[in-house]
């Protein structure tokens, strides 16, 4: 159970960063290290070169600013869920946020590391697509809806790098339901709305090999469910059963846009 | 490779040679001689290697001893009062019967430590999730949530201990 012989580098610029990672196909980048880590240890994944860019401060910060806050791709999910800039601009995040792991483990985990780590059970992955959130890498912006390829897979290029998530800052309701073993399990599979001006958002984790979102402006919230009950093609891993997950993502889809409120729909239907 | 690493641990000034792949909990244990955090499953899920960095809770197991090279790194060593007695925290521990193997006992001492630092007054739910990302295969979890409870309320009682006057001048940066 001890990590296998690896070279690790602390490189002091993002630009040094890519380099070294555009350089060795072996090398693989290091933010907070939570499912790195443990995926090393037990020979899920492997790495010659473990470039760390827990120290880059091109990675750190969160700002206000032109109608959306700033979170840098290395600042740690505890930081971010204990801003007050967070808690005002993005309530929907720190309820999320709160439900990774433990204190433990979101004192290192950052955001970007779990964009780049692209578990399709992830919880963060879908709520930073349901806000709308815009992906700042090294080399380009895209939406963070777009970012999984398939499971545990981007589109990431070699060397390019997360550097900043870029939330827009919009009053509205969101809703976030997941069923999962235990508080520091994964979850199993889970729900995550948001509604903002005339955007409504669904998205769902755990329901297919990448991230199902749906919605745009004015989604009826009846078409937004049958359009995402169409996507679902669910997995079974060791934390249980693709026909389990088909059986609770409807009701966990209609429970977190019911929690929109008068923008989303009833639970009345639930058990038909 | 082999580099060196120089780190604060509980206030001293440590320094070793280690393999880039040895964990920070490898290196406390067998190059500092602290083997008072323990390793558990050594992929993140126990908690029991549960160190302070820099004032946080962190895995020993998931953080590589290089990456807390010029960091601030407390161990259950640290908790000790300056004569060598356990500290309110830990006599919590022993009073609420919050131990029964002890394993897990240090990672769960400083999660512990770093709520209390942050909020001496801790609603019990918050205390539980808190301490939720440390397994005990023994107690059951609530003699160590009253032990945590019973601890905050000790400190807030505290007319000014020796071991009071150690953890604030710790949690200062002071060495």
């Amino acid at each position: 159970m001890k990590l296998p012989p690896l070279r690790y580098e602390r490189p002091a610029s993002l630009h040094a960063a890519s380099a070294l990672l555009r350089a060795d196909a072996t090398a693989t980048a290091l933010a907070g290290g939570q499912s790195l880590i443990p995926a090393l240890r037990l020979g899920e994944r492997e790495a010659g070169i473990l470039v760390d860019l827990t120290r880059l401060p091109e990675l750190r910060g969160i700002e206000v600013g032109a109608g959306a806050i700033h979170i840098g791709a290395g600042v740690s999910m505890l930081e971010v869920e204990r801003s007050p800039l967070v808690v005002e601009a993005a309530p929907l995040l720190r309820r999320v946020l709160a439900s990774v792991g433990a204190v433990g483990i979101r004192s290192r985990a950052t955001l970007g590391g779990s964009l780049a780590w692209a578990d399709p059970s992830s919880q963060l992955p879908a709520t930073l697509a349901v806000l709308g959130t815009d992906v700042e890498t090294t080399e380009r912006t895209l939406p963070a809806g777009e970012l999984q390829r398939r499971a545990n897979a981007t589109v990431l290029e070699p060397g390019e790098l997360i550097v900043r998530l870029r939330i827009p800052v919009a009053a509205g309701s969101c809703g976030f339901q997941l069923v999962r073993r235990t508080h520091l399990t994964w979850p199993i599979a889970g729900a995550v709305a948001a509604a903002a001006g005339r955007d409504v958002r669904l998205a769902l984790f755990g329901a297919a090999g990448r991230l199902v979102l749906v919605g745009g402006a004015d989604s009826a919230a009846e078409s937004m469910l049958a359009e995402a009950a169409s996507l679902i093609d669910p997995y079974d891993d060791e934390k249980a059963s693709g026909w389990y997950r088909r059986q609770v993502l409807p009701t966990l889809a209609r429970r977190a846009l019911a929690e929109l409120g008068s923008r989303g729909v009833s639970t009345q239907r639930e058990a038909s | 490779m082999t580099r060196t690493v120089r780190a604060t641990v509980n206030a001293l000034a440590y320094e070793a040679a280690v393999e880039d792949r040895t964990s920070l909990a490898d290196t406390l244990r067998e190059s500092w001689g602290l083997a008072g955090t323990r390793l558990g499953c050594e992929h993140g899920s126990c908690g029991a290697c549960t160190v302070l960095v820099d004032g946080l809770p962190e895995r020993g197991c998931l953080v590589l001893a290089v990456q807390v090279d010029g960091r601030d790194v407390v161990t259950v060593e640290g908790l000790a009062d300056p004569d060598g007695g356990i500290g309110h925290l830990q006599q919590a521990f022993r009073d609420a019967h919050g131990l029964q193997c002890g394993f897990c006992t240090s990672g769960m001492l400083l999660t512990a430590q770093a709520l209390l630092d942050e909020d001496p007054d801790p609603a019990p739910d918050r205390v539980r999730d808190w301490m939720h990302g440390n397994l005990c295969r023994c107690t059951g979890y609530d003699q160590i949530v009253e032990a945590v409870l019973l601890a905050a309320r000790r400190v807030r009682e505290c007319a000014g201990c020796a071991g009071c006057a150690e953890r604030a001048r710790l949690r200062e940066g002071g060495a």
